[in-house]
C-alpha cells in the first residue's frame, strides 16, 4: 500500500524535463517509439524472440499509417499503479534510463485517471476490456453467480481486480477455493492442465487461453453485479503538450477502424468486433 | 553512571585501541576472522559489522571525543561519490586495516584510505533494465570477512569483493529481480556464514532469511518466514527439507500465505549469548487486510533464528493482520536490562507501529511495551499477558466495498505508513542505560478510491497521504529508558529523521538530519553540543573508531530514501533539500 502514491508524488514535484518528440520530430526521425507492457499476453509479449500481440500489431499499423518505422519500448509494469507506468513509459522515462516513448498503448481511457495525471493526454480508445470466466462445463455447467465459487476452485492471477472481487465477495466465503498464480499465463496453464476447473482473468487473456480448443469449455463475462460497470476502455497516451502527435494518432486509429484493420487485429486474438471501444472517449 | 566509571573506562579503551592496532598490524593480510567480528563492539580500532558489533548497540567505548571536547570536532576530509548517481546515502561505513568501505546509492561500493580520504577503488554494480526499486536506490552497508567485503544489490545479488582490489571474488543471486526481488540491507557474518534477508515491492515477494558460506557464497540454509513454506538446508551439495515454517493453515485463509509478503528487508542482528539471529519481517500482502483474515504469521514480527540450522526458535508479532503498513522489520537490539535488582537478557525494538518493545531475548516473552511517539490511534495499548495489541477499530476500510463508484470515507490513522520509526537504526548506551530512538510524528489519511488502474487494468485501490502531526517538527530523537518506557529527553527536528544513531562512552549521541547537519547531543541531557553542515541531507549511519591515537567520526551525506518520494504536507517540509553523495570524516582539532 505504501507505494501507491510513491514516485507519483515525485512526479508531481518534478517538471517535465524533455518536451519529447512531437509529430514533426517523429516524422523527421522516421521512427515512432511506442511503449507497451512487457510480458503481457495477448496484448504485448515476446514469442520466439520477437515481440507480438494485439497492442504490438496495432502499434505497427499506426506507425504504418504515419509513414514511419516502429520502435517498440517494452516497459516493466509498476506493481502499484498506471500512474507510475505513464511516468516511466511516456512523460519522463525511468531514472535507470528506459522508457520515455512517444506514445504508450494499453492505457485506460478514463476521465478520473486523466484528472490525476495531467502530464499526459489519454485518448484513442481501441478496445473495451472486462473480466471473464472460462470454465469446464462438466465441472461447472452453469455460472449464474459468483456463488459457484463457494465450492469450485478457480484460478486467478494474484493482485488483480478479479482476485480482489473473489477475495472480498460474500464475506470471504470464496477464499478457500481461490487458487493464486503469479501471472495469467500460469493460471491459464493450470486451467488447461485441468488443475482448476475455472479461470478468471481479463477477457483478452481468457480468450487467448482458450484459443480455438473450445470443446467442453464456456467463456462468459464475470457474473457479478459490479462486473459490467467495471469494464474499461483501453487506449493510448502521449505527453500532454504533444497535441499534433495526438491528432495524427487519433486520425490514424480512425482510419484503422474504417478499413477494418482494428477488427482484424482483435479477431486474431479471438475478440469480436463488439469489443472495439466506441470512439469518442478521450 | 558515575564519573569514576567514566574515568576508568579511558585506559581500558586505550588498551583496546592499542590491542586493535596491534592486531591490525599483525593480521594485515590475514583478514577479518569470526573472533574479530565477535569482538567488534570492544575493539575501537575498527568497525567490522552492521550495528558496530553484532548485537547492534551502535555504542563505542571511545571517550576522546566527548561532551566537553566535541566543540573542537572538525572535518578531517570529505570524499565525493561523484557521478550523477546521487539519491539517498543510507549506509553505515566499515573501518578495517586503514581502509573505509562504504556503500552508496545505485549499488556502488567505495574503498577509501581512512587516513587521507583518497579513493582506493570503486565498484559499480551493473544494474539491469527493468528493476523497479520500491523505495529509492539506497544501500545500507556491507559486511567484512576474511579478505572480502560483501554487499547486496538492487537486482537481488550478493557480491563479495576483494578488500584490496575491489575485484569480484564471488557473486550469488539471492533471487530473481524480475519477480520483484531486491536487497538493500547490510549483510551480517555469523560464524563464517553471511546472513541476509530479501526486499522488494509488494508484488509477490516472500520474506526469507538465507545463510551462505561467507568465503564461497554457497547456500547453507534458507528459511522462508511465511507459515506453510518449507525451509531447506544444503547437505553434501543437496538441498534437503528442513521443516515447514510455522503451523500451516492456522493464520492465513486459503492459499493467501503463498504470496503473503513479510519481506525481511532490513536484515538482522546476532547475539552470541543466546546464539540467535534476530530479524524482523515486513507487512503482509496484499495490503488490504480485509482480503486476508487471520494473524498472517510471521509477518510484522521479530524472529529469533538459530544461525546453525535456520530454525525459528521464537517469534513475536507486533502487528497481527496488519492494516497500516506497519512492517515489523525494525532492528532488535540485545542488551542487559537492569530491573528490580536483576539483570535480564533482553532485547528492544522500536516498531513502525509506535511501540517500544522490550522482550526477553531468550524466549521472546514481552517484558514491556510503551509508546515512543506522542500519538497512535490503532490501539489503546499492548496486553501485557498476551503480548497482543488492544485494537481500537481504527482500520482503513475495505476498498472493494467502494465498488459503488464513490470515493469512500477517509480514515485518519497514526502512525503513518512510513512508521513511528522507519529503517534508521537506534543506539543503546551502556553507560546511560538509554536507547536513542530516531522517531517521526506523522499520520495518514486513507480513503477508498472508486477505481484505480494497474498494468492497464482496473483495480480497487486506496488513496492515502501522509501528514505531519505538528507544525514545528516531524522528527524527534528520543532517549528511552528501557526499564520504565519513559522518555528521558527529546530533540525535535523540523524534517523527518531518517538517519542512524551512534552513541559513545564520551557521553555523546550522534545523528544526522535531512537539513544536512550531523549533530551531537549530550547523552544524559539531550543538549545539542555540536553540529556540522555537510551540504546535503544526512540519512546515513555515523560510526566512530580510533586510529593513530586519534578518534574519528565518519558519516555519509546525501539526501534521499523514501521520504522525498511522497507528496502531501510532508513534501512541503522537505522539497527544498538537495541531493548529494559524499563521505565526511571528522576528528578533534589540534590547537
Amino acid at each position: 500500500m505504501k507505494r501507491t502514491l510513491l514516485w507519483g508524488a515525485l512526479c508531481a514535484l518534478a517538471v517535465t524535463s524533455a518536451w519529447g518528440a512531437d509529430l514533426a520530430q517523429v516524422r523527421e526521425k522516421g521512427v515512432l517509439r511506442v511503449a507497451v507492457y512487457k510480458d503481457f499476453p495477448p496484448y504485448s509479449y515476446a514469442e520466439n524472440g520477437r515481440y507480438t500481440g494485439l497492442d504490438v500489431e496495432l502499434a505497427r499499423a499506426l506507425a504504418e499509417r504515419l509513414g514511419v518505422a516502429l520502435a517498440l519500448e517494452p516497459i516493466t509494469a509498476s506493481d502499484e499503479s498506471v500512474q507510475d507506468d505513464l511516468r516511466n513509459g511516456v512523460w519522463k522515462g525511468h531514472y535507470l534510463g528506459w522508457g520515455g516513448a512517444d506514445v504508450m498503448l494499453h492505457v485506460p481511457v478514463d476521465p478520473a485517471l486523466q484528472a490525476e495525471v495531467r502530464q499526459v493526454a489519454l485518448f484513442g480508445p481501441y478496445y473495451r476490456e472486462h473480466l471473464a470466466v472460462a470454465r469446464r462445463t462438466d465441472a461447472l455447467p452453469t455460472l449464474d453467480s459468483l456463488d459457484a465459487f463457494r465450492h469450485t476452485r478457480v484460478g486467478v492471477e494474484f493482485r488483480t481486480l478479479g482476485d480482489q472481487l473473489l477475495l472480498s465477495a460474500a464475506g470471504g466465503a470464496y477464499i478457500p477455493q481461490v487458487v493464486h498464480f503469479r501471472s495469467a499465463t500460469q493460471a491459464c496453464a493450470a486451467f488447461r492442465a485441468g488443475e482448476v476447473p475455472a479461470l478468471l482473468a481479463q477477457r483478452g487473456e481468457v480468450e487467448q487461453c482458450v484459443g480455438t480448443a473450445r470443446d467442453g469449455i464456456a467463456v462468459a463475462p464475470l457474473p457479478a453485479a459490479q462486473a459490467e460497470r467495471l469494464g474499461w476502455d483501453v487506449g493510448m497516451a502521449v505527453k500532454a503538450d504533444d497535441e499534433a502527435l495526438r491528432g495524427a494518432l487519433a486520425e490514424a486509429l480512425a482510419g484503422l477502424r474504417r478499413d477494418g484493420t482494428l477488427a482484424a487485429v482483435l479477431a486474431r486474438y479471438h475478440l469480436g468486433a463488439e469489443l472495439i471501444a466506441s470512439a469518442g472517449g478521450g | 553512571m558515575t564519573d569514576s566509571a567514566f574515568a576508568c573506562r579511558l585506559p581500558l579503551s586505550r588498551l583496546g585501541a592499542a590491542l586493535a592496532l596491534l592486531l591490525a598490524g599483525a593480521s594485515a593480510g590475514a583478514g577479518v576472522t569470526d573472533q574479530d567480528i565477535a569482538n567488534d563492539a570492544q575493539t575501537p580500532g575498527d568497525v567490522l559489522s552492521w550495528g558496530m558489533g553484532l548485537q547492534g548497540q551502535r555504542y563505542s567505548p571511545l571517550t576522546r571525543i566527548n561532551a566537553d571536547t566535541v566543540k573542537d570536532l572538525v572535518p578531517a576530509w570529505s570524499f565525493s561519490y561523484g557521478g550523477e548517481k546521487q539519491r539517498g546515502q543510507e549506509a553505515q561505513p566499515l573501518i578495517y586495516n586503514g581502509k573505509i568501505f562504504v556503500t552508496a546509492s545505485y549499488s556502488r561500493l567505495f574503498a577509501v584510505d581512512a587516513h587521507t580520504g583518497a579513493k582506493l577503488w570503486q565498484y559499480d554494480h551493473r544494474l539491469p533494465d527493468g528493476i523497479l526499486p520500491c523505495c529509492d536506490v539506497v544501500n545500507r552497508g556491507a559486511a567484512l570477512y576474511d579478505n572480502l567485503v560483501i554487499f547486496s544489490t538492487l537486482d537481488a545479488q550478493l557480491v563479495a569483493l576483494d578488500q584490496d582490489t575491489g575485484k569480484v571474488v564471488w557473486k550469488e543471486k539471492l533471487d530473481d529481480y524480475k519477480e520483484g526481488y531486491s536487497n538493500t540491507a547490510a549483510p551480517i557474518i555469523v560464524k563464517g556464514k553471511v546472513i541476509t534477508g530479501v526486499s522488494g515491492g509488494e508484488f509477490g515477494v516472500v520474506g526469507r532469511v538465507d545463510a551462505r558460506d561467507a568465503k564461497t557464497g554457497k547456500l547453507v540454509w534458507t528459511r522462508p518466514v511465511l507459515e506453510g513454506y518449507m525451509g531447506y538446508m544444503v547437505k553434501d551439495g543437496q538441498k534437503v527439507e528442513n521443516g515447514v515454517t510455522g503451523t500451516p493453515g492456522t493464520s492465513w485463509a486459503g492459499d493467501m500465505w503463498k504470496t503473503g509478503g513479510g519481506a525481511t528487508w532490513l536484515g538482522g542482528y546476532y547475539d552470541a549469548e543466546t546464539n540467535l539471529v534476530f530479524i524482523g519481517t515486513g507487512n503482509p500482502a496484499p495490503w488490504n487486510s480485509h482480503l486476508r483474515p487471520g494473524d498472517n504469521l510471521y509477518t510484522a514480527s521479530t524472529l529469533a533464528i538459530d544461525p546453525d540450522t535456520g530454525t525459528i526458535k521464537w517469534h513475536y508479532q507486533s502487528t497481527p493482520n496488519d492494516s497500516w503498513d506497519f512492517d515489523g522489520v525494525n532492528e532488535f537490539v540485545s542488551f542487559d536490562l537492569k530491573k528490580d535488582g536483576k539483570v535480564i537478557k533482553a532485547g528492544a525494538k522500536a516498531d513502525r507501529n509506535g511501540y517500544f518493545y522490550v522482550l526477553d531475548r531468550t524466549n521472546g516473552q514481552l517484558i514491556s511495551a510503551s509508546p515512543f511517539v506522542t500519538k497512535q490511534t490503532w490501539t489503546s495499548g499492548i496486553d501485557p499477558k498476551t503480548g497482543r495489541p488492544i485494537e481500537t477499530g481504527n482500520r482503513p476500510g475495505d476498498p472493494t466495498k467502494a465498488a459503488d463508484g464513490k470515493k469512500g470515507e477517509s480514515v485518519f490513522a497514526v502512525p503513518g505508513f512510513l512508521g513511528a520509526k522507519n529503517w534508521m537504526p537506534m543506539a543503546y548506551n551502556r553507560d546511560t542505560g538509554l536507547f536513542y530512538v530516531p522517531a517521526n510524528e506523522w499520520g495518514m489519511d486513507i480513503w477508498n478510491e472508486p477505481i484505480a488502474y494497474k498494468k492497464g487494468a482496473a483495480y480497487l485501490g486506496a488513496g492515502f497521504t501522509i501528514k505531519p502531526l505538528y507544525e514545528d517538527y516531524i522528527g524527534a530523537l528520543r532517549a528511552v529508558d528501557p526499564a520504565t518506557g519513559k522518555i528521558v529527553w527529546e530533540y525535535k527536528n523540523p524534517a523527518p529523521l531518517w538517519g542512524g544513531v551512534l552513541t559513545t562512552a564520551g557521553n555523546l549521541v550522534f545523528t544526522g538530519t535531512p537539513e544536512g547537519f550531523l549533530k551531537a547531543f549530550d547523552a544524559r541531557t539531550g543538549k545539542e553540543v555540536w553540529k556540522f553542515q555537510t551540504g546535503s541531507g544526512v540519512v546515513g549511519c555515523p560510526v566512530t573508531w580510533e586510529m593513530d591515537g586519534e578518534q574519528y567520526i565518519a558519516v555519509p551525506s546525501g539526501w534521499g530514501g523514501a521520504v522525498p518520494l511522497w507528496g502531501g504536507e510532508v513534501a512541503k517540509r522537505v522539497n527544498y533539500l538537495n541531493q548529494g553523495g559524499s563521505l565526511w570524516v571528522f576528528k578533534l582539532h589540534k590547537a
